[in-house]
């Protein structure tokens, strides 16, 4: 379902053009999800576009540019590569940022995501504690002399 | 029509809310002043920050954006760059640039201060590192700096933290072991960055996301760390107040400030002393726009200083890429080791002066896709686009540098003829050009931070030759010295020409050192002000 805001800003079918030129971009991989399935209720690509605002009047100029183009998503994502550069950065970019804040891509690519690690007690010392830094301890002084 | 006069005449008006700033406002508060301090920005709280947010490397392309042209935001000026190698960043807030930094709470080095005497070019300081000692080790606990003691680079002893050091992690473990094999300085970077929680801080987080504003509020920025105590003590802060002139009266002495109120209105507020605390790149811009019959140069201009000696800190980074998952996305960032073994000058390489190396976490998954940029299709889109975040996410680190960019008089900052800012002011212009000296020391450091990435066992490096848009480092451009012909201010601050009008910030640096210069701005903003307050009596106001 395509949010209210999502439809400010791009038409339906420019949405659709985009989420199946995702899925060329990001397909389904090992463990990956397709970008396509990912991106299919257009939340993610909505929050991609608000956090960036000038994204949504680029991403639809690219999309118009994209229309223009025949062939299989593949051939037009390849076209648009090669021949409209600015305008495919700008769909890459749109697509990849939506993708990549969803938590099951998160899950995919072992990553927690952007959440609290609070560093543990000890773990500045462990983190020295096999003597790496020792050939500084060793060190004699190393400043210039003034 | 005049300006709305102020009801209040403050014993000092600050201007400028950022970190020396803050440090004045707070002395002179807690002893007494009545402290006024004008501000062009807002106070921004850490949840508005987006560094723990799913869209956050979204947000920081244009609103959390560390250029002000990019952001381009109502209380943002704008700045005139088109004939300038580096876009100085900066933030207009209450915290000013610690908004937006990374904490690096580096002090320079003994040789620093004596860049004359030592390579024969530039200036000396009017004092030295021990003079500064004690100012330095009074800010460490004033933010409360996380470190540890005994780093081989500075004088033994004098460097004691008030918190205990971050963990390095394992990109500074990755890291450190190549420094050890090629017998290369390094050390645990220290960090104004609470690793235990401390006054107004909560402990660090580890968003990884300290350059975008820290969501924890566990960073040492001035809105945290110094206003609240101001302000407490009576200072009066004034938000969305931008200053378009300082003015003086027949005797030459500063009288305060005109600026528009966040509605637009003009008002002055009047002042015994005024102190400029507006960066490097604004304290030159509101001297020039106080020029007057008197002053037609600008205001504390009669040596010809004020704006030129532009100093940025060119930077530049080698990422390495390595077969080992190191969860690099990990925080502070921040500098999880540093290095200073080119720092200091050696003729031999072909250049003088030198650069300070920091190891950083690299971000999140777009930073990693990025790697791949200026590939084929079938290189960058499609099954080697989950072969990319494989291969890199996660398993990459960053050395990256400051150059002590000598002061060269043709790095200036001037009033553009044409842009203005929101209320009409006219913005800043930036010559900045990177003088051969320089050229040669980032090409120099980019070759040794490979060998340090092939020493730890890299299996590739991508080198970004210079960043455009870093390090916000604005020094030199109001500098201090004993000779009023060759200088604009003394070793205290003080302007040679308006004997109550004080600068605190970066432009004060005679040189800038190779180090992130915000413990060294601060400490010498607090040895400003506590020498003020010494002279007070004899300190000359206007009637």
């Amino acid at each position: 379902m395509t949010s209210p805001r999502m439809r400010e800003q791009l038409t339906e079918r420019h949405e659709a053009l985009v989420i199946q030129l995702a899925g060329v971009l990001l397909p389904g991989g090992e463990r990956e999800p397709s970008a396509t399935d990912v991106l299919r209720d257009g939340e993610w690509l909505r929050r991609a576009i608000a956090a960036h605002p000038p994204l949504a009047t680029d991403l639809t100029a690219a999309c118009a540019v994209a229309e223009r183009i025949d062939g299989t998503p593949d051939a037009v994502a390849r076209a648009l590569f090669n021949d409209h550069p600015t305008e495919f950065e700008c769909i890459a970019l749109a697509v990849s940022a939506a993708y990549y804040m969803a938590p099951e891509v998160h899950a995919s690519i072992g990553w927690p995501g952007q959440v609290r690690r609070y560093a543990s007690a000890l773990e500045a010392a462990d983190d020295l504690d096999d003597g790496i830094l020792n050939p500084m301890f060793e060190s004699p002084p190393l400043h210039r002399q003034v | 029509m005049s300006p709305i006069l102020s009801d209040e005449r403050a014993d000092v008006l600050i201007i400028g809310a950022g970190p020396a700033g803050a440090v004045n406002a707070r002395y002179l508060a807690e002893r007494g002043f009545r402290v006024v301090c004008l501000e062009q920005g807002d106070w921004v709280s850490p949840v508005d920050f987006p560094g723990d947010k799913p869209e956050w490397e979204m947000l920081i392309r244009q609103r959390w954006n560390a250029d002000p042209n990019v952001r381009g935001g109502e209380v943002d000026y704008p700045t005139e760059v088109s004939e300038s190698d580096i876009s100085p960043v900066m933030f207009s807030g209450v915290g000013g640039g610690s908004i937006l930094y990374g904490a690096q709470w580096m002090r320079m080095l003994p040789s620093d201060f004596r860049v004359h005497t030592l390579d024969g070019v530039a200036d000396d300081w009017p004092f030295t590192y021990d003079d500064l000692l004690p100012y330095y080790q009074r800010m460490d606990k004033e933010v409360g700096t996380a470190g540890l003691a005994g780093d081989p680079m500075y004088p033994e002893s004098d460097v004691e933290f008030p918190l205990p050091p971050h963990p390095i992690g394992k990109i500074g473990r990755r890291a450190a072991r190549g420094m050890n094999e090629l017998g290369w300085h390094w050390w645990p970077g220290p960090q104004a960055i609470a690793s235990q929680r401390n006054g107004n801080l909560e402990v660090c987080a580890r968003f990884g996301v300290c350059e975008n504003g820290c969501p924890q509020g566990a960073k040492a920025s001035f809105d945290l760390t110094h206003w609240p105590f101001a302000i407490r003590a009576g200072a009066r802060l004034v938000t969305r107040a931008r200053v378009r002139k300082i003015r003086t009266d027949v005797k030459g002495r500063a009288t305060g400030a005109v600026y528009f109120d966040q509605d637009g209105v003009e008002r002055f507020q009047p002042a015994d002393v005024v102190i400029l605390a507006a960066n490097g790149v604004g304290t030159p811009r509101l001297l020039l726009l106080s020029a007057d019959e008197k002053h037609p140069d600008g205001l504390a201009n009669s040596s010809g200083q004020v704006g030129r000696r532009l100093m940025l800190h060119p930077n530049a980074e080698v990422t390495g890429v390595y077969d080992e998952d190191m969860n690099s996305w990990v925080g502070p960032a921040g500098q999880s080791i540093v290095s200073l073994q080119f720092y200091e000058s050696d003729p031999a390489r072909g250049f003088l002066r030198g650069a300070k190396w920091q190891v950083m976490p690299t971000g999140g998954p777009l930073r990693a896709l990025g790697l791949a940029a200026g590939n084929t299709f079938d290189e960058r889109w499609g099954p080697a686009a989950h072969e990319q975040i494989r291969a890199t996410f996660g398993r990459t680190l960053q050395w990256a540098f400051n150059c002590d960019d000598l002061p060269e008089e043709s790095n200036t900052v001037t009033l553009d003829p044409e842009l203005v800012d929101s209320n009409g002011i006219p913005a800043p212009r930036i010559n900045y050009r990177i003088s051969e000296n320089t050229r040669r020391m980032l090409r120099f450091h980019l070759d040794r931070a490979h060998e340090a990435h092939g020493a730890a066992g890299a299996i590739r490096t991508v080198e970004t030759p210079l960043w455009h848009d870093q390090p916000g480092h604005l020094l030199g451009t109001a500098h201090m010295g004993d000779d009023p012909e060759t200088s604009v201010v003394d070793q205290y601050g003080r302007s040679h020409d308006v004997p109550n009008l004080y600068i605190v910030d970066g432009s004060v640096f005679p040189t800038g050192g190779g180090v992130n210069p915000t413990a060294t701005i601060t400490a010498v903003a607090l040895r400003s002000v506590e020498h003020m307050v010494a002279q007070a009596k004899n300190q000359e106001v206007p009637a």
